[in-house]
């Protein structure tokens, strides 16, 4: 049988039964959505790592997987959730805030607020300052608040597909979503109305 | 106040783009030797296990319920003088008990 015909289920099914190795394949078809998660989410060098440990989680969990959902969201929900566990861990040890951003990324910011067309705008949004700006706002937030952020600001997922991916109640999701940006329209108020 | 929402709003676009534009970086492919070899380490998933998940998730869900219950059962328990863990923690100084009981002084 071809590999690629074989589907989600089966593979599932036959790692169950003790076939370790078509986890391989599982994993060679969903590497690039969990590493899209974790790339956007964490600190680059991290990448590897928790991709590891999302992939060794969802094997050890796969016992619990009653194919409810299709695999590619559970998997999903995984990764999300592996990158909520890394920035819990940071914040408690104090590694996340960055105190400031420099002079040259405040300069960068104010001649780009100058722009009007949404293109310029995406474009420069792929510039290495951009990328410090966003770090910056970012560390100032909690984990939670960063998270849900992310999910529903930045990705535009509605409040039940956060609540799915996080494993919360779609009523934290939204409380947390308008307080989170209220937070983040303040520390970017602070920034460019100084 | 206009300003302050046009800024807002391009702020949004720039961070946005920010964003997804780290989906773009590469990553090198020795994670995923690496992650199977340690799969290969764990334990083969089999039926067991399965079975295992569901009773875990059982448990997991009626775990506050059989807690408020034993703490329930517990505050109905009457608790009697003749009981030698009564006269141990709440009539006999624990050296004493240890030194006389069990042998070891303090």
């Amino acid at each position: 049988m071809d590999r690629k015909d074989i589907n989600d289920d089966e593979m599932i099914n036959r790692v169950l039964e003790g076939e370790v190795n078509v986890y391989e394949l599982l994993m060679n078809k969903y590497q690039s959505i969990v590493l899209s998660i974790l790339k956007k989410r964490l600190p680059f060098e991290q990448v590897e790592e928790v991709a590891q440990v999302v992939f060794i989680k969802a094997y050890q969990s796969l016992p619990s997987y009653r194919g409810e959902s299709p695999f590619k969201n559970w998997l999903s929900s995984i990764a999300v959730r592996a990158c909520y566990d890394f920035w819990r861990t940071c914040y408690k040890k104090r590694e996340v805030s960055i105190d400031s951003i420099s002079e040259g990324d405040k300069e960068w910011l104010d001649k780009v607020l100058l722009e009007q067309s949404i293109d310029v705008l995406t474009k420069k949004g792929q510039e290495s300052e951009a990328k410090e700006l966003l770090d910056w706002a970012l560390s100032k937030l909690s984990p939670e608040d960063k998270m849900v952020l992310e999910l529903v600001y930045l990705e535009g997922f509605s409040n039940k597909e956060t609540s799915d991916l996080l494993g919360w109640s779609v009523p934290n999701v939204k409380v947390r979503s308008f307080r989170s940006r209220r937070k983040l329209g303040k520390i970017l108020k602070n920034l460019y109305f100084k | 106040m206009d300003d302050f929402h046009d800024t807002q709003k391009k702020m949004k676009i720039i961070l946005s783009s920010s964003f997804r534009e780290k989906e773009n970086l590469k990553v090198g492919n020795k994670w995923k030797n690496e992650t199977m070899r340690r799969i290969r380490n764990l334990d083969p998933l089999g039926p067991n296990q399965r079975l295992f998940f569901i009773f875990e998730q059982l448990f997991l869900r009626f775990s506050t319920a059989v807690v408020l219950v034993l703490l329930i059962g517990l505050s109905f328990m009457e608790v009697t003088k003749e009981y030698e863990i009564h006269q141990i923690f709440f009539e006999e100084p624990f050296d004493e008990f240890l030194d006389g009981s069990i042998g070891i002084s303090i």
